[in-house]
């Protein structure tokens, strides 16, 4: 085909292509050889009339044609037409890219680039001849980086290249990814190699962790992400991106750490639990790390995976000791019983001590005085590790405990009253607070130092501390005044904080200090101080403002000094009313008798004015209870007026604390781990159980004969416990003393007397005893006992059979006895005839559903009496949930211990193996829950009780087995022979 | 054979016995009309010394009513100590058997002052044989001589108690409670403690004052296995050994905090507190 009739068929074809083209064949004429030009004529018509719009294209190449004839050669105009031919055949949009492209690298010198993405599209538009949104995206791609950046390009090809085999939608969406972003291609090369997939998910996040991760650090953990882009990538990803971590420096940290995990798994994990780990201490977390690695790289010790993951999320008991141990970290946990002691010890009475519950890495809480309607808490922070030894760490937790208490000592609670009313009169409250905090604090300090001559230096380490820690920026005026006194009150009077013109300020703050610093200063003086220096801090003051009301922004005052906490006058008042209000309840229950009734039914761990009725107690109690119930609502309701207010958050606290059972924090073994989780179980002591006042009177009716057999066998009991009584007139062995009195009465004519023997005597038995009943579901079932159930209507399918079956299959339910029954009945039987032996004795159930949800149901205490609210209670006992047997068993030899008696027994009656949902991380093995259990009950033992179980699972001798000692368990094959295995088992164990 | 703890004083020396109340008026007035006496008080809160400091006012003083060698009879009592024990015993000399006085009946007999320390501890025959004693007889039957021998006109018996064991069976009989006028003691507030522990030890004011500060506070510690918190004994030992040159700390923990509490806790809450107060 000579040049006319191209342009003929061309211009047949469009217009413009005509015309183009015969602008540009002439430029041509001597470059391509005839047939060249021939041949390149003809693909140039097949090109325009291809399809629909291909005219385009064919415009493009007839435009680029001489440009690329004349940079790079003939032969390549013939090579690119014969491609953008082959691009043609389905889609016009391909090849019109392509000849544009092409155009552009020539005519830029690029054509080894064009002929590098040539090589690469091949396979791609082999494969993907019909899509033309792929080829096209891959060529667009190709363009824009072939001029941006070779080394790039390379990258992107090769990509291209392992992404083939991927399914479509992924490969398209990285093309496109590719053309409309820059992406770190490199990194991603590296990984494609082993895995594309991997390497396409990390590009896919790749603008997340640019954003994330500063650049820096970023090269470490790329590379960490090629060493891990064989293995599943996705979950790592994600963990990049929800990981809390901001700076270069923790960053660099991390994938350093990182370098020692072979899993990314154990990484992703450690991203997950980067915020609470020490990262500004690299070297210790190295540390903590490598001893980590060795503890679950130890074979012997179970599940490697599942205990690295136990150990990098800190919840296996070797990780938290170790890290704790190499941060210097001191827990408010291990030090309790020593606060509370300290505390007690300034003689503050229903004082309680509690950790802030954040249970963050390091100290993030301030510590402060709480008012709950159980009395008086001082919160203190979770565990600190503020400074890198442990002293420094404990320094800093006694000046907090201190501080907090000096409240009390210097007369600061006594006073509260005074100084809420003083602080209303003042028409900016927040900030008057705020002054009277700054003042007060530093006459505690300054007291302190005067009366614990021992605590001064530390004090004043912590003072010094505090001092540097103060903000350093410049703020208004009021904030650089309260700055200025902050520093002045810790002993570092920094006049920086001043304008060169206010050194009156300083001049009355010195004067105003002085006085708080005498060992003498009390409350009205800090209230002195604080009607001088309000009005000079406060501007609004002098302009006649109105009366502010709303909390002090951070720019306006300085946050509060960490070891002083935040006083805040209001709820201290509030705490103070409560207080009076427990006193009175205290003073109304002084007899005796009275007291452990209260404490009984009240259960002062959860004291809830508002779930007791007065008519539960006493007339003169009861009175008390509703002026105290009255008295919180007043409050509660005062301080949700003014929600906004420093004190609101009262209220809430008030309400929390009525409707919340008294909960405890227990360790669990996991046997994957080999290793225990420390306070992994939440335990909520029960007391409210919906109460069956009647059950025992039935039990008893219904059980007399075996009630009066289980009383009998239990009376012949001989009190314990021999001791020796001197001067009897039979006994094993003789008086010394005796005989020689004797002897010399005999000498001296007198009646001897003849009470020389000594006796072994038994003194009254000291055994407690507690009752443990598992309350799970499956204690619902009937017994076997219970008869035959109504048979199932069979063929007859009639309504009325139907009906009928159903009303005798409800009756047969409603009518028989449960393995809940038998455990009740058991214990009643037990509870009764204990009365009459006299042994200390309680009852209690236990059930729940999962670890942070354990329940355990206290019916009947030590101390308690068996009236006819504990029977109420004993009756109310029913099927609940789980049986996870570790915790409750850990709480009730707690409570056996502190009875301090001689003979301490548990006795387990249960269903079934211990089983709970997160039991485990298999439901379906028993292992977990099982040895649990067993560690439960050793520990048990360790504590000097003795426990023993009941089973009315006839499988149980598998497992019992595994738990404990044969001795210490048994099967009931038959149910009704219960009570009186209970009552032999109680013998055995107590005498 | 059971030797009970007694002890007849000299008391040359004046004891020292810093009035916390108006009980030095009041144990005088008692001695005027010859009262019995009953001391309640916690352990080491200064029962005795009071009882010696009286004896010795009262008999070595300018107004003394005659000489005589042993004013005072102290048995402490414990739980074998029986009434043989109080009132004397034939002992074997040779081929003969003498009679020897118990120190309730020298007492008795010479006019002196006796003081049974912790009566209750001691067997129940023993209580009885003071009613006897104590309302208008005066008199002490000696069973085994036969004899009945009527009190010395200057004759008193005091006899201390302590409350605060916990020990229920071993309280006071009410028929032998109410012979007696009590006259209540308690450890001494801050200030007058660290006036007692400065001159019994001659530590500085200073340290004296710290120890009565750590006392005070310890004794709020009543309800973790220490029945009464510490005496003033106690401190008055910590101070003696730091008068001795001990390091405060060293010496609380070893007078105070070992001597009370087995509980690892507790000592350690005491370590920490006495460090807080010590400089």
């Amino acid at each position: 085909m000579n040049a006319d009739q191209a342009a003929k068929a061309l211009a047949a074809i469009d217009q413009e292509t005509g015309s183009a083209f015969r602008l540009a064949a002439k430029p041509l004429v001597g470059a391509l050889k005839e047939a060249d030009a021939a041949h390149w004529h003809q693909q140039l018509v097949a090109i325009a009339g291809a399809g629909w719009r291909s005219h385009e294209a064919a415009l493009l190449l007839v435009q680029a044609a001489p440009e690329i004839t004349a940079k790079a050669s003939p032969a390549r105009l013939l090579e690119i037409t014969a491609m953008g031919g082959r691009l043609a055949g389905y889609s016009h949009e391909p090849a019109c890219l392509y000849f544009e492209g092409a155009a552009r690298l020539v005519g830029q010198g690029l054509d080894a680039s064009l002929q590098q993405i040539e090589a690469g599209l091949a396979p791609i538009h082999a494969k993907y001849q019909r899509a033309s949104g792929i080829v096209g995206a891959f060529l667009k791609a190709g363009f824009a980086l072939a001029e941006a950046e070779q080394d790039d390009l390379a990258c992107y090809l090769a990509i291209a290249a392992a992404a083939l085999p991927l399914p479509r939608d992924t490969l398209h969406s990285f093309l496109k990814q590719a053309a409309g972003e820059r992406l770190p291609l490199q990194v991603a090369a590296k990984m494609s190699g082993q895995s594309p997939r991997a390497a396409l998910a990390y590009l896919q996040a790749s603008q997340g962790i640019a954003a994330k991760v500063p650049g820096q650090a970023r090269p470490a953990l790329e590379a960490l992400l090629v060493r891990f882009a064989g293995t599943q990538l996705q979950p790592l990803l994600e963990a990049i991106a929800e990981c809390q971590v901001r700076t270069s420096a923790d960053w660099q940290t991390l994938a350093g750490l990182g370098q020692l995990l072979d899993d990314p798994r154990w990484f992703a994990c450690l991203l997950e639990q980067a915020a609470a780990l020490p990262l500004a201490q690299p070297r210790l977390v190295h540390g903590w790390l490598e001893a980590g690695l060795a503890h679950w790289g130890d074979k012997r010790r179970g599940d490697s995976h599942k205990a690295a993951l136990a150990y990098i999320r800190r919840e296996s008991l070797v990780s938290q000791q170790l890290l704790a141990e190499m941060r210097g970290q001191v827990s408010f946990e291990d030090w309790r019983p020593v606060f509370q002691l300290l505390a007690e010890s300034s003689g503050i009475k229903r004082l309680k001590l509690e950790a802030t519950a954040s249970g963050q890495a390091s100290y993030r809480g301030s510590p402060q005085l709480k008012a709950g309607a159980q009395g008086l808490a001082i919160q203190l922070p979770d565990s600190v590790a503020l400074f890198p030894s442990k002293e420094a760490n404990f320094s800093f937790y006694k000046v907090c405990l201190f501080h907090q208490l000096g409240y009390f000592e210097f007369g600061c609670f006594d006073g509260i009253a005074q100084v809420t009313a003083s602080l209303a009169g003042l028409g900016n409250r927040p900030l008057a607070e705020r002054l009277f905090a700054i003042l007060e604090d530093s006459r505690i300090d300054w007291q302190l130092a005067h009366r614990f001559r021992g605590l001064a230096p530390q004090l004043a380490q912590h003072k010094a501390l505090a001092a540097r820690a103060l903000p350093a920026k410049p703020g208004s005026r009021q904030f650089r005044l309260l700055c200025y006194l902050v520093s002045a009150s810790l002993d570092a009077a920094d006049p920086a904080w001043l304008a060169p013109d206010a050194t009156d300020f300083a001049s009355l703050v010195d004067e105003q200090l002085a006085k708080l610093r005498l060992p003498d200063a009390s409350l009205e003086d800090s209230l002195a101080a604080l009607m001088h220096l309000y009005p000079v801090v406060w501007d609004g003051a002098a302009e006649g403002q109105a009366d502010v009301d709303e909390a002090l922004m951070p720019e306006e005052a300085p946050p509060p000094v960490a070891f002083r906490g935040d006083l805040a006058a209001e709820q201290m008042e509030a705490a103070k009313r409560i207080d009076a209000l427990l006193e009175s309840l205290e003073e109304a229950t002084t007899s005796e008798a009275e007291a452990t009734a209260i404490s009984s039914q009240l259960a002062p761990e959860a004291l809830a004015p508002d779930e007791i009725s007065p008519g539960e107690v006493s007339e003169g109690v009861g009175l008390i209870i509703e002026a105290l119930r009255r008295e919180l609502a007043g409050l509660a309701e005062q301080t949700e007026a003014g929600a906004a207010k420093p004190g609101a958050p009262l209220a809430a606290r008030l309400g929390g604390a009525r409707n919340q059972a008294a909960t405890y924090l227990y360790d669990e073994w996991d046997d994957e781990i080999a290793d225990y989780r420390p306070r992994w179980v939440k335990l909520h002591e029960i007391r409210t159980l919906e109460e069956d006042a009647d059950y025992v009177a039935a039990t008893l009716d219904k059980h007399e004969a075996l009630a009066r057999r289980v009383r009998g066998q239990l009376a012949n009991l001989k009190p314990e416990l021999p001791s020796k009584v001197k001067g009897m007139t039979e006994g094993e062995e003789l008086d010394i003393e005796g005989c020689i009195s004797y002897l010399v009465d005999r000498k001296a004519g007198l009646s001897p007397a003849e009470k020389i023997y000594v006796q072994r005597r038994r003194r009254e038995r000291d055994v407690s005893t507690l009752f443990l009943l598992d309350m799970s579901a499956s204690t619902d079932d009937i017994m076997p006992d219970s008869g035959e159930p109504p048979a199932p209507p069979g063929d007859d399918d009639s309504d009325e059979a139907l009906v009928r079956y159903f009303e005798a299959r409800r009756e047969y339910e409603a009518g028989a006895r449960r393995i809940i029954d038998l455990e009740k009945e058991s214990v009643i039987l037990m509870a009764e005839a204990l009365e009459k032996l006299g042994d200390s004795y309680s009852v209690c159930g236990f059930s729940g559903y999962g670890r942070e949800q354990v329940e355990y149901y206290l019916c009947k205490d030590f101390k308690e009496a068996y009236n006819h609210q504990t029977k109420g209670r004993i009756g109310g006992i029913k099927p609940c949930r789980s049986t996870r047997m570790g915790a409750p068993i850990r709480h009730a030899t707690k409570s056996l211990v502190r009875t301090g008696s001689r003979v301490k027994a548990l006795i387990i009656i249960s269903d079934g193996y211990p089983q709970d949902h997160d039991y485990g991380s298999d439901r379906n093995t028993k292992d977990y829950g099982l040895k649990d259990t067993q560690r439960a009950l050793c520990e048990a033992r360790r504590q000097g009780v003795l426990s023993y179980c009941l089973t009315v699972d006839p499988s149980g001798q598998d497992y019992l087995r595994a738990m404990c000692p044969g001795s210490q368990y048994m099967v009931i094959q038959d149910l009704a022979q219960l009570p009186e295995e209970i009552s032999r088992v109680y013998r055995s164990l107590t005498n | 054979m059971n030797q009970s703890a007694t002890a007849g004083y000299a008391l040359m020396e004046e004891p020292y016995y810093l009035p916390l109340a108006d009980e030095v008026e009041l144990f005088m007035a008692a001695w005027e009309e010859r009262l019995p006496v009953l001391l309640k008080g916690p352990t080491g809160c200064g029962k005795t010394r009071f009882v010696e400091h009286l004896a010795h006012r009262i008999y070595r003083g300018e107004a003394a009513p005659r000489h005589l060698e042993q004013p005072l009879q102290t048995v402490a009592c414990h739980e074998d100590l029986s009434a043989t024990d109080l009132v004397g015993r034939y002992l074997l000399k040779g081929e003969e058997t003498i009679w020897q006085d118990g120190p309730l009946t020298k007492a008795v007999r010479e006019g002196a002052i006796c003081y049974l320390d912790e009566i209750v501890e001691a067997r129940k025959d023993s209580t009885v044989l003071i009613h006897s004693l104590t309302d208008h007889r005066r008199i002490l039957p000696i069973e085994k001589r036969g004899e009945i021998l009527a009190a010395h006109a200057d004759f008193l018996l005091v006899i201390s108690y302590n409350p605060g064991y916990q020990n229920v069976l071993k309280d006071l009989k009410p028929s032998t409670r109410q012979r007696f006028i009590a006259i209540e003691f308690d450890y001494p507030d801050e200030a007058r403690e660290a006036q007692i522990i400065s001159h019994e030890s001659g530590v500085d004011s200073g340290l004296a004052a710290d120890l009565a500060q750590l006392g005070a506070r310890i004794r709020h510690l009543k309800n973790h296995g220490m029945d009464e918190g510490v005496s003033t004994r106690l401190l008055v030992y910590a101070a003696q050994l730091m008068v001795q040159g001990v390091a405060a700390n060293r010496a609380c923990d070893a007078a105070i905090s070992r001597a009370l509490s087995d509980d690892l806790d507790v000592q350690t809450a005491l370590a920490e507190l006495t460090s807080a107060i010590f400089p």
